[in-house]
């Protein structure tokens, strides 16, 4: 009977980690951008891994097997954020829309005019650009094909300003 | 139904779910828009494989195995941060944010573009 209660233990431990590996595939699967799909997968990389190897440690007792897979915890507990900071690098470096997914204006920008300097009217508009059209920020998430208009609406606004 | 054939029974069924999310992720890895979604599904694939490497390590009482999941793992996030490296150290923005020296860009064609149809001439 005892056993059988181990089994049940096994058994729920592996449960939680494929719904953790099956929650992480759908997120990286539905989301419609990057920095979104990262989240997702920190699921897999902590719960995922950390229910699977709970349950093999329970099926083998202590020993020197348990002892390698705790470390194997610990390490990828340790790497995956690091490996997520990499990527938002990557993506922050490489991807000259990322101001289009996003809800505020990601840099403070020299030739940006200060707050309160009047022309109410040309500062709204460039927020407005900047901040990727918060009412439809959906449409944003999915569709690259309104991309290069609204870039060059920002260079004109850019180039009204300067003359 | 012994205990030893329940255990059998729990890992394979985990093992063979696992394989059909590894195919769903490397058709992520195939269709992924940009680089970051592949180097993101090449990483969850690490983690699984290295997770179902534990299990058969288990399941086939083969302790060794164990040492290959670590190693397959540490490989894993050594990939991630190389290509990060790379990818950064060969990007023209070169650590700048890539959306503004766009924007510069940009910029200075236009600018250039409606000197020459003032002066009509080329520009140095």
């Amino acid at each position: 009977m005892g056993e059988w209660i181990r089994f049940g233990l096994i058994a729920l431990c592996v449960v939680t980690a494929m719904t953790g590996f099956t929650a992480a595939v759908i997120g990286a699967n539905r989301f419609g951008f990057v920095m979104n799909r990262m989240h997702a997968a920190g699921i897999g990389d902590t719960l995922g891994i950390f229910g699977i190897l709970l349950a093999l440690m329970l099926k083998e007792g202590v020993g020197m097997v348990t002892a390698k897979m705790a470390v194997i915890i610990i390490f990828l507990w340790f790497t995956s954020p690091a490996s997520s900071h990499f990527l938002s690098q990557i993506e922050y470096f490489t991807n000259p829309h990322l101001f289009r997914y996003t809800d505020r204006d990601l840099t403070v920008r020299s030739s940006m005019p200060a707050a309160g300097s009047g022309e109410g009217e040309a500062n709204s508009e460039i927020e407005a650009v900047h901040s990727g059209n918060p009412g439809n920020n959906a449409a944003g998430y999915s569709s690259a094909k309104n991309k290069a208009p609204e870039l060059s609406q920002t260079e004109k606004n850019r180039k009204e300003e300067k003359a | 139904m012994s205990v030893e054939s329940a255990y059998t029974l729990l890992f394979e069924g985990a093992l063979l779910w696992m394989g059909l999310l590894l195919l769903i992720m490397l058709i992520r890895a195939i269709i992924g828009p940009r680089v970051t979604d592949r180097i993101l599904a090449i990483n969850m694939i690490g983690t699984m494989v290295s997770s179902c490497i534990c299990i058969l390590a288990v399941v086939l009482e083969e302790s060794y195995l164990i040492d290959m999941a670590l190693l397959y793992s540490m490989i894993s996030f050594v990939t991630v941060l190389i290509l990060a490296s790379t990818y950064i150290a060969k990007t023209p923005s070169r650590g700048r944010f890539a959306s503004e020296v766009a924007e510069e860009v940009g910029q200075e064609k236009k600018w250039l573009k409606a000197y020459q149809e003032e002066s009509g001439k080329e520009m140095p």
